[in-house]
């Protein structure tokens, strides 16, 4: 907890995301590399789906960043709420964007994949329907953001429509247990993976690759959050000024 | 094991791919150029605030 309220100083934060961040994007460069090698190249054809299986290496990375980017805004509304800590609000501010973007190509992409193993793009089906339920939560957290100018109100507003919005992550994770669904169940499981090596590896790829991008993203992001409030700041006193 | 592009359905797959590439590498630069635009405002209203508080430092020597 000590290093947790370390890092949280704006100041210190602002020191170690300039020393990380190049760290973060060549490692961000390397895992999209090697797992584009792997989704593209070295991963076999299904014998089911065919070519159709590489869609997966980018739909399902896609679906877990965004449930996790939700988690990471979730969390980071909750502390903002608890401690009162400006860096959360922003924290959980700058996720956003990143998270709606994840659940947007999970949508998208999963959609291109329904087509030719379901025969449809989309079905109103609990899987489906909690993930754009997800989408609609991302863009009405960003909506609040952007629609109210007082900022203490707008962290407070979308801090609880954030945590009211994580109780669809359990749906989502459990809706294919729940309800009979066309959507596959989870493929990992405290059990271990249902599915073979050679498409289980690529996937993890892909998977830490799209936590990286997040990660370096939203430390970026953040970093702007704050500039912002900084200029947010010089800007009401050269308004007193005048 | 190479994809095959002759194999049925494989521009989904194409498209799956070039929009994931242009979704993330677009997010990517809108955060980049962001963080670029705050940095540069940020400088020129620190300027603006120095040279205020440098034009106002004189008056109030002759002042007194």
């Amino acid at each position: 907890m000590a290093n947790i309220e370390k890092f949280a100083n704006p100041t210190r934060f602002l020191r170690l995301q300039e020393k990380v961040q190049p760290w973060l994007v060549a490692i961000t460069v390397i895992l999209f590399s090697v797992g584009l090698y792997y989704s593209l190249v070295k991963a076999p054809t299904d014998y089911q789906q065919g070519e159709t299986v590489r869609i997966m290496f980018v739909h399902v990375p896609a679906a877990w960043g965004a449930t996790m980017v939700y988690a990471v805004m979730a969390l980071s509304s909750a502390i903002g709420i608890i401690f009162r800590h400006p860096l959360a609000d922003l924290s959980a501010k700058a996720a956003a964007p990143i998270g709606a973007v994840f659940t947007f190509l999970a949508l998208f992409t999963g959609a291109l994949w329904g087509k030719p193993m379901w025969g449809t793009y989309w079905v109103w089906d609990a899987r489906l329907t909690s993930f754009f339920v997800l989408f609609l939560l991302y863009l009405g957290y960003m909506a609040i953001w952007q629609a109210i100018d007082d900022h203490h109100r707008a962290a407070r507003i979308a801090a609880i429509v954030a945590l009211v919005g994580a109780i669809n992550l359990p749906i989502i994770k459990f809706s294919v247990e729940w309800w009979n669904s066309l959507h596959q169940p989870s493929i990992m499981s405290m059990k271990g993976s249902s599915v073979h090596s050679s498409i289980l590896i690529p996937l993890l790829i892909m998977a830490l690759a799209y936590s990286f991008l997040f990660l370096t993203l939203h430390l970026w992001a953040l970093r702007t959050e704050l500039r912002k409030h900084k200029i947010r700041q010089l800007q009401m006193q050269a308004a007193k000024r005048v | 094991m190479t994809m095959d592009f002759s194999a049925r359905h494989v521009d989904f797959v194409i498209i799956c791919y070039a929009v994931s590439a242009v979704m993330l590498l677009g997010m990517t630069a809108m955060v980049v150029l962001r963080s670029r635009n705050a940095d540069r405002l940020l400088v020129k209203l620190e300027a603006e605030r120095a040279k205020h508080r440098a034009a106002r430092t004189p008056t109030h020597k002759v002042a007194k």
